[in-house]
């Protein structure tokens, strides 16, 4: 049999879920819909704002692919990235779990939309999923930082991550950062009281 | 761009007579890998020409996806356990209605699973409340076109879709199909 068909140890992980909805003091993290694309179309086609990620493209088909996929992940392993919508129901940012097939470790993943940068969102919602994510016993989680992402690595710092190493993933390198499980583990216990 | 209009839901799996049309599991992604290579539907393995599983998770995440935004998609087609193709719904952006799409392993073809399966997915999405479907097809696509034509589906002419120049095929509504069969 050909190796590269072989089942890899990410598909027999024991189950491992999230709940579906997180409320956070000004955002709802939520499931996807089909009326959150025209956002993340217009944010697929700004070249600013995607080029730690890939890039910008104008095939709305292959960017429509990839948001079902962010929705289906959900369905294939029982947690994902959440829609982050503002009170109002606007579309703000993707936050949440990301682990893809080929992916080397569940990683904590964040994507704010320009328009709604620079108002601690994206650290409102990834501190939220983290101690979710803790207090349902998940015991590793990092997030792969492009070295020249400033805004992102600092969010990581804020979040108590250390960098720890490099990840090549696509033909890319990135930094991995290793999310401080046991202050999320107190974050989350102090906040019950 | 518009959201998405409001379809029927297609229900979650469905039954013929060799065949199971059944929701999609991680367990089909290995053979899903295979099909999307004999398929040439990643642009990644169409560069490399051999199966790739995290092409293929991708492919199976976008295919589950498409139910959970929607309510209907691809259903996974069963023979004894194995997975054989595909078939079903499909309406990504910019399509203009829901078309029928499928496909069949290349270790699968031969034994009528297309004409089975397709049957299936016609009755049901006439019996959920869906117009009669369409399937578009590359022009010069001689064989598809007659797999077309062998199911019943009617030319309806030619249309622009994600870039390039379909033939657009119409397939008869069951009632239709009884009447004229």
């Amino acid at each position: 049999m050909n190796t590269i068909l072989a089942t890899p140890a990410s598909l027999t992980l024991p189950p491992f879920t999230m709940p579906s909805t997180i409320a956070t003091r000004r955002l709802r993290l939520v499931p996807w819909r089909s009326d959150h694309f025209p956002r993340v179309a217009v944010f697929n086609r700004d070249p600013r704002a995607t080029r730690f990620l890939g890039g910008a493209s104008t095939d709305d088909g292959a960017a429509w692919r990839a948001f079902a996929a962010i929705a289906g992940h959900w369905t294939l392993r029982g947690y994902g990235l959440y829609a982050v919508e503002e009170e109002s129901g606007l579309l703000v940012g993707g936050v949440g779990l990301y682990h893809p097939q080929d992916w080397p470790e569940p990683e904590l993943g964040y994507l704010l939309l320009p328009d709604r940068q620079g108002r601690g969102y994206a650290t409102e919602a990834a501190r939220a999923v983290r101690d979710a994510a803790m207090a349902r016993g998940l015991v590793r989680l990092a997030s792969f930082i492009h070295p020249e992402n400033r805004a992102s690595i600092r969010l990581a710092e804020r979040l108590g991550a250390r960098a720890e190493g490099t990840r090549d993933l696509y033909g890319t390198t990135f930094v991995r950062y290793c999310h401080d499980m046991a202050g999320a583990a107190h974050a989350s216990s102090s906040t019950l009281h | 761009m518009n959201a998405v209009p409001h379809r029927p839901a297609m229900p979650p799996a469905l039954a013929t007579q060799r065949l199971a049309l059944v929701p999609w599991r991680e367990d089909h992604c290995a053979r899903l890998a295979v099909l999307a290579a004999e398929e040439g539907m990643t642009r990644r393995q169409l560069a490399s020409g051999r199966p790739d599983l995290g092409c293929a998770w991708r492919l199976l995440a976008a295919i589950v996806g498409h139910w959970a935004l929607t309510g209907f998609g691809l259903y996974a087609v069963e023979h004894r356990g194995v997975l054989a193709g595909y078939v079903g719904l499909i309406e990504p952006i910019g399509w203009p209605e829901p078309e029928l799409c499928y496909a069949v392993c290349v270790d699968c073809r031969g034994k009528g699973f297309v004409a089975e399966s397709v049957r299936a997915v016609v009755t049901a999405a006439a019996g959920a409340g869906f117009a009669p479907l369409a399937s578009f097809v590359a022009v010069d696509n001689a064989p598809s076109r007659r797999v077309l034509e062998r199911l019943g589906a009617a030319y309806e002419g030619d249309s622009v879709l994600g870039g390039a120049v379909r033939a657009v095929y119409r397939h008869p509504h069951p009632a239709e199909e009884r009447m004229t069969g």
